[in-house]
């Protein structure tokens, strides 16, 4: 079976697809690919299904050899790549020769950058997915040096050959954020803050939520709110008043009370978010 | 019973505790959503697609109430009652350990929802009696297989895990295994009997 091997491998390196679907009621998350966008580009470059498994790498820096012909499609955040040493573009199909080496290395912007593989690559297939869940610690765990991972055959169409030069992610210092009032808005007593101020992405955030910095929201009901489902994307608001953006790994139900949900586009501009980035929200309803 | 929108293709049903059952069941059963996720007093839905609210309003409007005929399953569950805590709860609610085993486990419970990780089901029906508050200082590790309560719920870590509940008892059932075809023993809307053993 054809397979490429990792030799190095250092930072938060993991596999993604589309995520584990059903499973809410019994508190395991979706998880899947943070930055769908870049995630179904590269999927489409190599001729893959839009949710088919590729690697998602947190600014790491890795290189994996490989044993057979492959076509391979790096896209999201803008990394270097190399293959046996010369440097390719991202957002377009590389062909990679059997027995070749492809070396990624973070560049100077965003966060996620994504590995397509014609034909899949494939880890540990748990609740229908092979993405690792950083909550529940389910799925493939964390790409380390040595780590072996086969390539399958399920493709869904031909290799594309088409290039998006604009689209790896800017590394905007400042983004605007999509949002639409959730049903607990009217609970709180300053919502419109949440829209009419300037919000930070601090370093506490990764694929279970991300936490902001900024004016304080305030929850104005006495009572404890009763534990409710929350999906990707809803803003919640912990007792301490700063918001808290879920991910794709959020627990499955929560008792702080959400005050707006993030729209698909905007969560994959936050998947590339990096601490210190300034966030406005636009309200949509 | 409100509707609302939850975001783009999401909906939050706010209805009475004692309907969150019937309502997750009907949805599920229609087929129309990714995920249906219940809670305390509210059912969220997600799907793919398009859905109006009227079209969600109609669906729940159209459930019938639980009744004796269309309640969960019942879950039997052997517990060894050897939890740690065991000792503070009768003294807390003054009964003794006798008494607190006797209404745990005649007592039926209902799997709730799913929170805090995989598997970790809230189970509502508690005594008022055995109503107790969360220890004061969550532990460390909690073993999976811990029969636990708090407030007013009690529930089996399936996972080892920190967890600030009161533990009263053991099982040695595996109540959550993702290779398993279905990775949950218990399902909301269960029916759930703890049934002691000696060992």
């Amino acid at each position: 079976m054809s397979s490429i091997k990792f030799s190095e491998a250092s930072g938060f390196i993991t596999l993604q697809d589309q995520g584990r679907i059903g499973f809410a009621n019994i508190a395991v998350p979706t998880s899947g690919a943070f930055d769908q966008s870049a995630h179904h580009l590269g999927n489409r470059l190599v001729g893959n299904d839009p949710g088919a498994c590729s690697i998602e790498s947190l600014r790491g820096t890795f290189k994996f050899s490989t044993d057979t012909d492959l076509v391979i499609g790096v896209t999201g955040a803008p990394a270097s790549v190399q293959v046996n040493g010369r440097e390719h573009e991202m957002s377009r199909a590389i062909y990679v020769a059997a027995n070749s080496t492809v070396a990624i290395k973070p560049g100077s912007a965003g966060l996620r950058t994504y590995i397509a593989i014609r034909g899949s690559i494939s880890g540990d297939l748990v609740m229908g997915s092979h993405s690792y869940d950083e909550l529940s610690q389910i799925g493939t765990p964390p790409i380390k040096a040595g780590d072996q991972f086969s390539i399958g055959n399920q493709v869904a169409g031909s290799i594309s050959g088409e290039y998006f030069p604009n689209l790896p992610v800017s590394g905007k210092t400042e983004i605007e954020i999509e949002a639409r009032p959730a049903p607990r808005w009217s609970g709180f007593r300053n919502g419109q803050t949440l829209f009419e101020s300037e919000y930070q992405v601090t370093e506490s955030s990764n694929r279970v939520g991300m936490r902001l910095s900024g004016p304080e929201l305030i929850w104005d009901s006495k009572e404890r709110l009763a534990s409710e489902g929350v999906i990707t994307g809803a803003i919640q608001i912990p007792v301490d008043g700063m918001p808290l953006i879920f991910g794709p790994d959020h627990p499955t139900t929560g008792g702080y009370p959400v005050i707006a949900v993030v729209s698909r586009n905007s969560l994959n501009l936050l998947a590339q978010a990096t601490p210190g980035t300034k966030i406005r929200f636009r309200r949509s309803n | 019973m409100i509707v609302s929108a939850y975001g783009w293709q999401a909906a939050l049903i706010e209805c009475d505790p004692l309907e969150v059952s019937a309502i997750s069941s009907a949805c599920l059963q229609s087929e129309l959503f990714t995920e249906v996720v219940p809670a305390e007093c509210t059912v969220l839905v997600c799907w793919d697609g398009g859905l109006s609210i009227a079209q969600i309003e109609q669906l729940v409007l159209s459930v019938t109430p639980a009744t004796e005929a269309n309640v969960g399953r019942l879950v039997e569950i052997p517990v060894r009652y050897d939890g740690q805590d065991l000792d503070e709860v009768a003294k807390l609610t003054g009964l003794s350990k006798s008494e607190v085993i006797e209404l745990h486990s005649s007592t039926t419970f209902t799997a709730a929802f799913a929170g805090f990780a995989p598997g970790f089901m809230y189970c509502i029906g508690l005594p008022k009696v055995l109503q107790l508050p969360r220890r004061s200082t969550p532990r460390v590790q909690v073993p999976a297989g811990a029969l636990a309560m708090a407030d007013t719920y009690t529930a089996i870590y399936p996972l080892n895990s920190p967890g600030g509940w009161n533990l009263i008892g053991t099982t040695d059932v595996q109540m959550f295994d993702a290779s398993a075809q279905q990775p949950s023993l218990l399902l909301p809307g269960d029916r759930v009997r703890f049934v002691p053993v000696s060992k």
